[in-house]
């Protein structure tokens, strides 16, 4: 599996700002030492992941899931990473319910709109005209039809 | 290792980071215009999927490694800069991460990794 150097890295502009904004103002940081932590933070993903793994394996699963990556960030020495994990992940949580929701919503709406009548949808004009034929026929055949003793 | 921030990298990260905002706001829930996480998921995926042991990982776990990993980021930077103070200085130097990750156990799975 050719693995681009590119596509393991993390945005550098987005790990220069993480690093910002954790660091008091006026402090400097070589170039080196920002490919430092971007590489590093690469690291631990594979790291974690590979951790989490373990766990996940070990409860015979296939699934990498929560539960995972809490047992391998203690594991890593990372427990006091936690808390603050578990506070995001219920925003996380209510958001992609949010984003469910939204699509069933839409995609209901969009069946509704097309068993609508308004757009003129063949069945009932259909009935409609089968009704008019049949009265038409009844006339017809009433005489035709009647077979008397 | 590329180390130039090309046009579209900050591109792609602020589209990724800001696909979750419309998306927000059209399912009613403004609460939250801030982005929950600032590293793109789709990367962190790919990070994870390049473990050849992992068979599938769960929107959350993937969630949670991304944001683990920001937390990383700013604790280290932190700790970092703690040894860049300790010498008196402003400018934070390679070898300051150097001796955060021999000094410090938890970093002691970075030694090797960083050239």
């Amino acid at each position: 599996m050719a693995e681009k150097p590119e596509d393991l890295n993390l945005p550098t502009s987005v790990i220069t700002r993480i690093i910002k904004e954790a660091l008091p103002d006026g402090v400097i940081m070589s170039k080196e030492s920002r490919a430092a932590i971007s590489k590093a933070a690469s690291v631990f993903v594979l790291y974690c992941t590979s951790c989490a793994n373990n766990f996940a394996m070990q409860q015979k699963r296939k699934t990498l899931k929560d539960v995972d990556v809490y047992a391998a960030l203690e594991d890593m020495e990372f427990e006091n990473f936690i808390p603050l994990l578990k506070e995001q992940v219920e925003n996380f949580k209510r958001e992609q319910k949010g984003k469910k929701v939204a699509s069933e919503k839409r995609k209901k709406a969009k069946e509704a709109n097309a068993n609508s009548p308004t757009d003129g949808s063949p069945n009932k004009p259909e009935t409609d005209v089968e009704m008019k034929s049949i009265d038409e026929v009844d006339t017809s055949a009433h005489d035709s039809i009647v077979i008397d003793d | 290792m590329s180390e130039e921030v090309t046009d579209s990298e900050v591109k792609e990260s602020l589209n990724e980071n800001s696909e979750t905002v419309p998306e927000d706001t059209e399912s009613g829930e403004a609460e939250k215009t801030e982005k929950l996480t600032r590293l793109p998921l789709a990367r962190i995926r790919t990070l994870i999927k390049a473990d050849q042991d992992v068979t599938i990982a769960s929107q959350e776990s993937v969630f949670l490694i991304a944001k683990a990993t920001e937390i990383f980021v700013q604790t280290m930077a932190k700790e970092i800069y703690r040894v860049t103070q300790g010498q008196k200085r402003k400018t934070v130097y390679k070898k300051d991460f150097d001796s955060v990750v021999e000094m410090m156990d938890e970093y002691a799975f970075l030694e090797g990794a960083i050239d």
